[in-house]
């Protein structure tokens, strides 16, 4: 789907580029775009009691908007920021869902998009309830091998609940 | 050398390299397995150990990145003395090689691999670009690097050029090893 969605006339894909710890949504703004990372790496995180937790990743040929405000307009509890230099392709969400409104077969790729998310969030879920942090490591290697190419260990320490020095204790056993 | 021209000359080295694996890629497997002799590595057991290491030194690189002051002026770049020891140990001869022994934690010898460790591979290696290219804006010899080696820390100059004529070191390794 992506890749029709990248050549679709009826999408104007904007340029967006983002320097290291730049946001592409802050805290209580609203979502009104859906992006595309062509290169990079991205983090969407929140505070909790003055805490930061990181709540997903996204890196390159990935899709990224701020979930759930993306569906419900109401302000983003997240935000994202950029980990390192990234270059993302936005659109707006009004022309996305009036591209996706045209034919039946781009509803059928999307909601066989939506099933993926909801699966993750799922796993997601699982990994948080998930006691043993060597657990929850091995849950996210098998899930996603390719976050510790494009992630920096500490952030996924943070993903994962752990501190910095566990991870790389565990990651060396 | 100035920075911005070490700078673009490590890009361009690491992009050679990305192109070069993917020319390797499309090898067909059995000789992506063959030993050059016994107890050598294959091609795709080199770009395993490439992995190990450019996962860590990406980490590296990113740490320092951020700690990095923003570069005032574009000045000549000079190794550390550490450093220098360092890539001049790690640099390809032209006369064969300087024998090396590789830590038993990142010896892939034996492992079930596939064409995956070249993607893997790419993508880590273009992480290292983004970061060269991030590097052009700050001061690579004010900021320090971590190294794979406990207790030392090098300039960052001397850490980006240190990884990368590892890469190119394994590279010609396995283009010996795959032809």
């Amino acid at each position: 789907m992506i890749e029709d969605l990248l050549h679709a006339p009826e999408l104007n894909w904007k340029t967006i580029q983002l320097k290291r710890g730049d946001f592409l949504i802050r805290e209580g703004e609203k979502e009104k775009h859906l992006g595309f990372v062509t290169k990079g790496a991205l983090r969407a995180f929140t505070y909790s009691e003055n805490e930061e937790f990181t709540i997903r990743f996204a890196y390159t040929n990935s899709l990224i908007a701020a979930i759930p405000a993306y569906f419900t307009n109401e302000p983003s509890e997240l935000s994202i920021q950029a980990i390192r230099q990234s270059t993302i392709l936005q659109t707006t969400k009004a022309e996305f869902e009036h591209y996706l409104s045209q034919n039946k077969e781009r509803l059928a790729a999307y909601n066989e998009m939506l099933k993926e998310l909801i699966s993750s969030f799922y796993e997601r879920e699982i990994d948080l309830l998930t006691q043993s942090p060597a657990e929850r490591l091995k849950r996210i290697r098998k899930r996603s091998p390719q976050v510790f190419q494009e992630i920096p260990y500490r952030y996924i320490a943070s993903y994962l609940r752990m501190s910095p020095e566990t991870l790389s204790r565990l990651l060396k056993s | 050398m100035k920075q911005s021209e070490l700078i673009q000359k490590l890009i361009d080295v690491s992009e050679k390299l990305n192109k070069e694996a993917k020319v390797v890629e499309q090898f067909p497997l059995e000789q992506l397995y063959h030993r050059p002799n016994e107890g050598a590595w294959n091609a795709l057991e080199c770009f395993e150990h490439l992995n190990i290491y450019i996962d860590i030194y990406n980490n590296f690189f990113d740490e320092a990145l951020a700690k990095a002051p923003i570069i005032m002026a574009d000045r000549e770049i000079k190794r550390g003395y550490w450093g220098n020891r360092f890539i001049n140990w790690m640099e390809p001869k032209e006369k064969g090689m300087t024998k090396m022994n590789t830590f038993k934690s990142k010896n892939p010898m034996g492992k079930k691999l596939g064409k995956d460790v070249i993607q893997h591979f790419i993508r880590a290696n273009s992480r290292t670009i983004d970061y060269l290219e991030e590097a052009k804006t700050m001061d690579i010899q004010k900021a320090k690097c971590q190294l794979a080696i406990p207790l030392l820390k090098l300039k960052l100059s001397d850490a980006l050029c240190f990884l990368i004529t590892h890469n190119q070191r394994h590279m010609i390794q396995i283009q010996k090893a795959a032809l």
